[in-house]
């Protein structure tokens, strides 16, 4: 190969990695954060619930456990509230929801729970421990977790009914997928 | 007894100073861990900098471990094992982040190496190297010359011997430096072929040597190269344009200023995400790109290009609930009071918690006084939905002052502008409504109403809702005054500002028309 046919090949190769590497630095959202926790063990935590008592993670161990992450402010956890609540009752036994209002104020949060009628296990996470530790960034961002306490799939912004149920499904059955997010944007503070 | 109780108290402060000074050790370790990682809801902000409740709790998780005793990479550890190595600040120099970290400096080194091979290549050509192999006869003549030192040859007048004599010392100065070690051989090689060949060229201008053939200086295929270096500079600077024009296309497209603290610079063409925040999935086409115009040109005031933007939304979807609530807003600003509250209504239909829309409802129907209860209503739904800060407090204000009890008590009147001295409206003027108790002296004033850029006369309501300090009655006879400050700070006062009193003060609570004239 002749000396200008090699310059042109090593010119034009930079010049394609350059692009790339622009190309996946531009389109990638600065906000979005992949979550490490994707078919891990879910952490454990302990919850003050709205209606007094406590309820803990690890003695859910067994069931289908729905993480919610959100606060009274953030409009599109009002958007998902009535479905959540909807779904939560056609839910059986082997299916818990757990509800974690985070950066909020008491009062707020339990008119947010009058308002919508919430019947499933609500409580305050003091001190923000529970969503850093779940890795959480925006709200609403809702955790599945398998019957053998791992974190199966995570949904990022409101969720729809139908990734609902197909992810609780998933869930039961163990089977982790890739997180997700849909509808609106989620809100932060 | 006393000796036991100043060893105690020396104790005490001795244990007091330890623990300032251990506190104090412990914050700066905070800090030192805290400043290393992102602060999840915010840009480009560490968690150390930000004042976002997120971080506040983050650089308190920071502190409960270093005080559980972890070491500052236990704690930079979890937090990775949470959020990814997203969370760092500096990405560790490993795996693909490797090439931050090594990109830049192979960036620059390779520059470096292409500048420094591009200018000893201009060095090169700048000494107008020959071209072509002297004539042996000439070189042998001019080397045989240097050596002799023959510096006088030729007509010392004529200029062209002057330079060749020149040349012939050069010559000669360069061989003494050579061998005295002052000089590379290969920049004494270098030198010397230019030297001779400037030589040899004043010696074949001057008509001495064979006279060579014409085309017989020029290699073959020179001529070839010539052009094919022509045509790889073209190539290269129509690369360069091209390259240059699609990095500004690039960056045209993508980048743009912040809208808001929540906004980032990126986004639109590469990113999918529209000012504001992401946007959702399948609205990123036409009507969100003409609801971000229409929101723009309502910020400038270009109220005609605004709707027609929130027109073209709604001739595609005539219950979008966005471009009805600033339909509903701007036709609010423009009096059609009843088409207001229609597109007002749309909104709502579609998106109960629309919180433009809630605004926009509850204040025209509290400025058009026919339902009051109704105005609340809405207002109360608004506050409900707005994070605890000025907007929530501005909001909660209002209602307070819709309440009927709170109306009967409130002061009610118009501020006018001397007509000479409207020419001093500024961008910042802020109009200041001041109620104070008589007698009461200097400091808070009982209660104030500000209004950034008025537009004169200004109908004002002063009620319990304005107080400045909360939890004070809004009660007894007051004192009221106006003043336009021209850049909105209370705390400065110059000289000379339109200010006015009400002549008839004081006060009473639930007074109305209140007349104040600011000269």
């Amino acid at each position: 190969m002749n000396p200008a046919a090699q310059r042109l090949i090593l010119t034009l190769t930079c010049v394609v990695l350059l692009v790339v590497l622009l190309y996946s630095g531009f389109g990638r959202d600065p906000r979005y954060i992949p979550s490490p926790l994707l078919g891990r063990a879910a952490p454990d935590f302990s919850l003050d619930l709205f209606g007094g008592g406590t309820v803990r993670l690890s003695e859910l161990r067994g069931k289908t456990v729905l993480v919610d992450f959100w606060a009274s402010w953030c409009l599109p956890c009002r958007e998902e509230a009535r479905d959540l609540e909807a779904a939560w009752k056609r839910q059986g036994d082997d299916v818990a929801f757990l509800g974690v209002n985070v950066q909020d104020e008491e009062e707020d949060a339990l008119k947010f729970i009058e308002e919508f009628g919430v019947s499933f296990p609500n409580g305050r996470d003091r001190g923000g421990r529970t969503a850093v530790d779940y890795g959480v960034w925006g709200i609403p961002e809702a955790f599945f977790i398998s019957p053998r306490g791992r974190i199966t799939y995570k949904h990022v912004g409101p969720i729809p009914m139908s990734v609902l149920t197909a992810k609780l499904d998933e869930a039961r059955r163990d089977r982790v997928s890739s997180e997700g997010r849909g509808g609106e944007h989620q809100a932060i503070r | 007894m006393n000796t036991r109780v100043n060893t105690a108290s020396w104790a005490l402060i001795l244990a007091l100073c330890f623990k300032v000074h251990a506190d104090q050790e412990l914050e700066d370790r905070v800090r030192a861990i805290a400043s290393e990682l992102r602060c999840v809801v915010c840009q480009n902000l560490s968690v150390a900098d930000s004042p976002a409740e997120m971080a506040v709790q983050m650089r308190g998780i920071v502190r409960e471990q270093l005080r559980a005793g972890k070491t500052p990479d236990e704690v930079r550890s979890y937090f990775v094992s949470k959020y990814g190595e997203w969370v760092l600040l500096a990405p560790p120099a490993r795996g693909f982040n490797l090439a931050v970290w090594v990109l830049p400096f192979a960036a620059l080194l390779a520059g470096l190496y292409f500048a420094v091979r591009v200018l000893r290549r201009w060095s090169g050509r700048a000494g107008d190297e020959p071209r072509e192999p002297p004539d042996p006869e000439l070189l042998r003549r001019v080397r045989a010359a240097a050596a002799a030192g023959d510096f006088r040859e030729g007509d010392p007048e004529d200029p062209s011997d002057h330079r060749r004599t020149r040349i012939y010392r050069d010559l000669r100065e360069l061989d003494l430096d050579h061998r005295e070690g002052r000089l590379s051989t290969a920049d004494y090689e270098v030198l010397k072929r230019r030297y001779e060949g400037q030589a040899v060229r004043i010696l074949e201008e001057a008509g001495e040597g064979a006279p060579r053939p014409a085309g017989s200086g020029t290699k073959p295929g020179s001529r070839a190269a010539g052009s094919r270096r022509t045509w790889a500079l073209a190539a290269g600077a129509a690369l360069l344009l091209a390259g240059g024009v699609t990095l500004g296309l690039l960056l045209g497209q993508s980048l743009r200023p912040r809208t808001s603290t929540e906004d980032s610079i990126t986004g639109d063409f590469l990113t999918g995400t529209g000012p504001g925040g992401i946007s959702p999935p399948g609205a990123s086409g036409a009507p969100e790109a003409l609801l971000r115009r229409g929101q723009e040109a309502l910020r400038q005031k270009d109220f005609k290009t605004a709707i027609e933007a929130f027109q073209a939304v709604l001739r595609g979807d005539p219950g979008h609930p966005e471009a009805n609530a600033y339909m509903g807003v701007v036709l609010a600003r423009a009096g059609h009071t009843e088409a207001a509250l229609a597109a007002l209504d749309r909104a709502l239909a579609r998106t109960p918690d629309l919180p433009l829309a809630l605004w926009g409802k509850g204040m025209l129907l509290h400025r058009e006084g026919r339902d009051l209860a109704g105005a609340r209503e809405h207002l109360r739904r608004l506050e409900r939905l707005l994070p605890p800060g000025e907007q929530r407090e501005t909001v909660r204000s209002m209602i307070a002052d819709m309440d009927p009890a709170a109306a009967s008590r409130s002061i009610a009147g118009t501020v006018r502008l001397d007509p000479g001295r409207t020419a001093e409206m500024g961008e910042r003027s802020t109009l200041f409504i001041v109620a104070r108790s008589p007698g009461a002296g200097p400091g808070a004033p009982l209660a104030v109403k500000r209004v950034v850029r008025p537009s004169f006369p200004v109908s004002f309501t002063l009620g319990p809702g304005d107080v400045m300090i909360p939890g004070t009655a809004f009660d007894g006879p007051m004192d009221l005054s106006a003043r336009l400050d021209r850049d909105g700070d209370p705390l400065t006062r110059e000289p000379g500002e339109p200010a006015g009193v009400y002549p008839e003060n004081p006060a009473a609570p639930g007074a109305r028309n209140v007349a104040i004239h600011l000269k």
